[in-house]
C-alpha cells in the first residue's frame, strides 16, 4: 500500500518539480517571483489544443512542438515587452506586472476557449501494469520520465558547462558577468524563454492528470510551494521540494482525507516560512548592500 | 597602445569626465592618481564599456573600441578589475576563475590557464572548491585579478587593488602587478597609495574634477611639490 502511494505520488511530484524549477530560474535571473507562472502552465497546454484547431487534422505531437515554439516566443515577448522595460522598476511593479500577465493569459483562454474543461490526451497508455507488486501506469511513467529527463539536462547544463555557469554568474552578479564578456540581457532573455518552455512542458504533462480549464493555473501555487520548500534559490532544492510535496500530498490523501490534500500544500508553505525560511537546501541569503 | 582622447562620460545627465586624454604604452604600468570623486573609476568604467561615453574616442592599437559593449572591449584585449571586485560570490573559486575565460571557451586551454594563474596566486589553490564569498578580502582581490587575467588581456585596468587590505597583502598585490608587466601585459593602476603606485609605475597621471591636471614620469611626479603635499 505504502509503496503504491509512493509510486503514484512521484508523478505529481515530478510536475511540481518542473514548475518549481521555472519559478526558481526566473527568480534567480530577475529577482521576481513570477505569480503568473501557473497561468503560463495552463496556457501552454491550451496552445496544443489551439494549434490542433488552427490546423485541422494536426496530430498531437506536432501540435506539442508548435506549442513549445510559441511558448518560447511568448517568453521572449514577456522579457522584451515587460521585464526588460521594467528592469529598473521597483520589485512591487515587477510582481504586479507578472500577476497581470498571468491574468491576461488566463482570461484569454477563458474568452476564446470557454470556461469549461477540455479533454487532454495522456502521453502513454493509462492501463496499469504490475511491476514487482506495484501497479505502474505507463502514462504516469512518461510524466516522470520527461520531467527527470529535463531536470537532468538542466543539471548538466548548470553544473558541467561553462555556458551554464555563465548563466549562474549573470544571476549572481550582473556587473561581474558583463566584465567577463557575458551579455547579461541575452542571458535573461534565455531564462525567460527556457522557463516559458518549461511551463508548457509542465502544462502538457499535467493537463491530463487534472482537468484542463482556465483555472488549472492554481497548480502554480504547488510549484511555488515546492520552490519555497527547496529554498527558492536552489535548483536541486526545487526538485527535492517538488517530489516531497507530491509524496506528502499523496500520504495525506490516502491515510487522512483526499479533501485535505490541497490544504496541505498551503499549510506546508506557511510552516516553511515560519520554521525554515531558507528552505531545505537554500543557503542563508546574504543581503547585498 | 591604449589611447584615450577627449573623453566625456558620466551618469545620466551628470557629466563626470570633462575631456580626458591619456595613453598607456604596450607593457607599461601607468599610475592614475587623484582624490576621491576625481573621476578615476568613471574613466576605467568608460574604457571597458560599463559606462556609455558621450563623446571622445578610445583606441587600442589604432582600432577604436566600441561604445558601451564590455564583451567587445574584452575581446579587443582590455580587462577591468573594479574597485568592488564584482566576484560571483555564490560560485566556487574555480568557477569564478574559469568564467574569466568565458569568451575563450576552449576547455583544455582554460585548464592550462587556470593552472598558470594558480601558480601566480598560490593562496587561491587550496580554496578552489570553496564559494568565493568565504574568501578573505585579500584573497577576493587576488581572485578578481586572476579572473580578469584569464581572458589574456593586453591591458589590465586595476581600480584601487590595495583598498582595505593589510600592508603585507598590499605588498603582494604590488608584486603581482610587477609580475603581470613582466609577462607583457600593460597595467593602468588607480591607487590611493601614491608612493607605492609611483614606485611600480613608469609614468603617471593626476586627475581632479574629471580632468587630467598633471602628468609626467614617475620620478617627476614623485619630485613634484603638489604631489608631495597632496598624496605622498
Amino acid at each position: 500500500m505504502l509503496a503504491q502511494v509512493l509510486v503514484s505520488s512521484v508523478t505529481a511530484g515530478a510536475v511540481y518539480a518542473l514548475i518549481a524549477l521555472g519559478f526558481v530560474l526566473i527568480h534567480k535571473g530577475t529577482g521576481v517571483v513570477h505569480f503568473g507562472y501557473g497561468d503560463q502552465v495552463t496556457f501552454g497546454a491550451y496552445l496544443v489544443l489551439i494549434a490542433q484547431m488552427a490546423v485541422t487534422g494536426l496530430p498531437f505531437w506536432p501540435a506539442v512542438f508548435i506549442a513549445l515554439v510559441v511558448s518560447a516566443l511568448l517568453g521572449a515577448l514577456i522579457y522584451g515587452g515587460f521585464m526588460w522595460p521594467l528592469r529598473n522598476a521597483s520589485l512591487l511593479a515587477k510582481i504586479i506586472a507578472s500577476l497581470a500577465l498571468g491574468t491576461v493569459l488566463r482570461e484569454f483562454v477563458r474568452a476564446f476557449m470557454g470556461p469549461n474543461a477540455w479533454p487532454f490526451p495522456f502521453l502513454l497508455s493509462q492501463t496499469a501494469v504490475p511491476v514487482g507488486g506495484v501497479l505502474v501506469v505507463p502514462a504516469n511513467l512518461a510524466i516522470v520520465g520527461v520531467s527527470l529527463g529535463i531536470l537532468a539536462i538542466l543539471f548538466l547544463l548548470f553544473e558541467k558547462t561553462l555556458f551554464g555557469k555563465a548563466i549562474m554568474a549573470a544571476c549572481d552578479n550582473r556587473i561581474g558577468a558583463s566584465l567577463i564578456g557575458v551579455r547579461v540581457s541575452h542571458v535573461f532573455l534565455l531564462i525567460w524563454v527556457v522557463a516559458s518552455v518549461l511551463a508548457t512542458v509542465a502544462g502538457v504533462l499535467v493537463a491530463p492528470l487534472l482537468t484542463l480549464s482556465p483555472d488549472m493555473g492554481l497548480i502554480g501555487i504547488k510549484g511555488f510551494t515546492a520552490a519555497v520548500l527547496g529554498g527558492f534559490n536552489s535548483l536541486p532544492g526545487a526538485v527535492l521540494g517538488g517530489i516531497l510535496l507530491g509524496i506528502l500530498e499523496a500520504l495525506v490523501g490516502t491515510y487522512i482525507s483526499s479533501a485535505l490534500k490541497d490544504m496541505i500544500s498551503y499549510g506546508i508553505l506557511i510552516a516553511v516560512i515560519l520554521i525554515r525560511p531558507q528552505g531545505l537546501l537554500g543557503g542563508l541569503l546574504v543581503k547585498k548592500v | 597602445m591604449l589611447s584615450v582622447r577627449d573623453l566625456h562620460a558620466g551618469y545620466g545627465n551628470k557629466t563626470v569626465l570633462q575631456g580626458v586624454s591619456l595613453d598607456v604604452p604596450q607593457g607599461a604600468v601607468i599610475a592614475l592618481l587623484g582624490a576621491n570623486g576625481a573621476g578615476k573609476s568613471t574613466l576605467l568604467k568608460s574604457i571597458v564599456g560599463l559606462l556609455e561615453r558621450s563623446s571622445g574616442t578610445i583606441e587600442l592599437n589604432g582600432h577604436p573600441l566600441p561604445n558601451a559593449t564590455p564583451d567587445r572591449a574584452l575581446k579587443a584585449g582590455v580587462a577591468l578589475v573594479p574597485e568592488q571586485r564584482e566576484l560571483f560570490l555564490t560560485l566556487s573559486v574555480e568557477d569564478n576563475l574559469r568564467l574569466g575565460g568565458f569568451l575563450r571557451r576552449r576547455s583544455h586551454q582554460l585548464d592550462a590557464e587556470c593552472e598558470r594563474l594558480l601558480t601566480i596566486f598560490p593562496a587561491l589553490r587550496k580554496r578552489t572548491a570553496q564559494p568565493a564569498r568565504t574568501l578573505s578580502g585579500g584573497e577576493q582581490q587576488m581572485l578578481a585579478i586572476a579572473r580578469a587575467l584569464m581572458g589574456r588581456p593586453s591591458i589590465l585596468l586595476l581600480d584601487e587593488p590595495s583598498l582595505g587590505l593589510a600592508p603585507k597583502i598590499v605588498e603582494e598585490i604590488f608584486d603581482i602587478v610587477r609580475q603581470i608587466r613582466a609577462e607583457g601585459t600593460a597595467v593602468l593602476l588607480v591607487e590611493q597609495n601614491a608612493a607605492m603606485a609611483l614606485d611600480v609605475a613608469e609614468y603617471g597621471y593626476v586627475m581632479d574634477l574629471g580632468e587630467v591636471t598633471m602628468k609626467g614620469s614617475a620620478d617627476e611626479l614623485k619630485a613634484s611639490s603638489m604631489i608631495r603635499n597632496s598624496y605622498l
